[in-house]
């Protein structure tokens, strides 16, 4: 099938599926889409980790699909590891500045894209997983729910991070195609230090 | 398809943003807003992409990947407090120099054209942190002004491609008198207040 037509068919829901909590962060964080859902899209309306995801999500997916192997095959682990760790309540959120970091440095190499050994890849992807999983603690609820959410943010998290790497790996074959990658990285490295900042200041 | 993937875009912020002025819908919009809503700001960003367009690869797009990394650097500058001497100066002097470059189609060597554009980007950026609204999402704020700011860079360099021909090339200059023009005058605004 053609490229762009399974772009815009997976696009179209992520971008109605985005434009949803808008309406609903009004009142509350994401009302009334129950528990699993309500996970799902925590990745997705946590601006700063949604930083972070787009930040991988490119860093991936800039070189070539054969290169998405091994920084999701230590993501999806490692994600799961650290959302249970959370149930344990020891964590219930980590520093900001370090998420922040994460993105900052993820938007940097896609800046200057250089391709990484596979063990630095790894750990990025390993730091990455485990801040984003520690800071998506759910602090109250039942222990169903709490598992339904957890079980959402697990999924939110690996499909954001999958699905930008995969379908960008198709777009990397023209010179504009990587410049405008580029660019976004370094729009990416620019937010996050402005973030960094705040989060200084604070 | 594209029709409804635009469309889908109308579902976004209305409602949230009717209550009250805080979060992260408000932080991204004021973020968004505030590049737009200064024109010496928007001269400045569309100079830096018609430049980068007159230049040609690989300066079209050095310097907008230049400019919001040291943006990024004023901004923070901006938002820890750190005071930076003749802010709105500096940014009326960028719309005045970026105008004059694009003008003469001048044609430095990129590291010349990417410290003149980076020294600026500092002056946008100071502004841009200085002035985020104390209820906005930090975080949303950066991503929306980050996202503006490059929007305009591309609509400098869109309509800097137009160098292609040779009255396109002469509509292009002319862009940067009129750029150098609006510079000028916020330049002898903040001298004469």
């Amino acid at each position: 099938m053609n490229v762009k037509k399974i772009f815009f068919r997976r696009l179209l829901p992520v971008a109605l599926l985005l434009a949803l909590p808008a309406t609903a962060s009004a009142h509350t964080a994401i009302g009334g889409i129950g528990d699993f859902f309500g996970g799902v899209l925590h990745p997705l309306t946590t601006p700063t980790h949604l930083l972070v995801l787009v930040g991988l999500g490119l860093l991936a997916g800039q070189h070539s699909p054969s290169n998405l192997k091994i920084p999701l095959s230590v993501f999806i682990p490692v994600s799961a590891v650290a959302l249970l760790f959370t149930t344990t309540g020891v964590v219930k959120n980590i520093y900001p500045p370090i998420l922040i970091g994460i993105a900052l440095v993820a938007g940097v190499l896609v800046a200057l894209e250089k391709p990484l050994p596979t063990v630095a890849t790894g750990t990025i992807f390993a730091f990455a997983a485990l801040a984003l999983g520690l800071d998506s603690a759910v602090e109250t609820g039942t222990p169903i729910s709490i598992a339904k959410t957890l079980l959402g943010t697990w999924l939110g998290l690996i499909l954001a991070v999958a699905d930008i790497a995969y379908y960008l790996s198709f777009f990397t074959k023209q010179k504009w195609q990587q410049v405008g990658i580029r660019v976004a990285g370094s729009w990416i490295t620019a937010a996050s230090f402005m973030i960094l900042a705040f989060a200084l200041r604070h | 398809m594209i029709c409804l993937f635009l469309l889908s875009l109308f579902l976004l912020p209305a409602t949230a943003s009717a209550h009250q002025e805080t979060g992260t819908v408000w932080g991204f919009t004021s973020g968004f807003v505030h590049p737009l809503t200064g024109l010496d700001h928007i001269a400045a960003m569309v100079a830096v992409g018609l430049w980068g367009a007159f230049l040609g690869a690989p300066a079209m797009w050095v310097l907008p990947v230049v400019f919001p990394l040291v943006m990024a650097f004023g901004g923070a500058l901006g938002v820890l407090g750190v005071p930076l001497p003749g802010v709105e100066t500096g940014i009326a002097l960028s719309s005045v120099i970026l105008g004059i470059v694009v003008a003469l189609g001048a044609r430095p060597p990129l590291w010349v054209a990417a410290l003149i554009v980076g020294t600026f980007a500092i002056f946008h950026g100071h502004a841009h942190g200085a002035e985020m609204p104390k209820a906005a999402n930090a975080a949303t704020y950066a991503i929306g002004f980050v996202i503006a700011t490059g929007l305009l860079h591309l609509s400098g360099i869109a309509f800097g491609l137009l160098v292609r021909w040779s009255w396109g090339k002469k509509l292009v200059r002319l862009g940067g008198v009129a750029i150098a023009f609006i510079g000028f005058g916020f330049l002898f605004h903040f001298i004469s207040a």
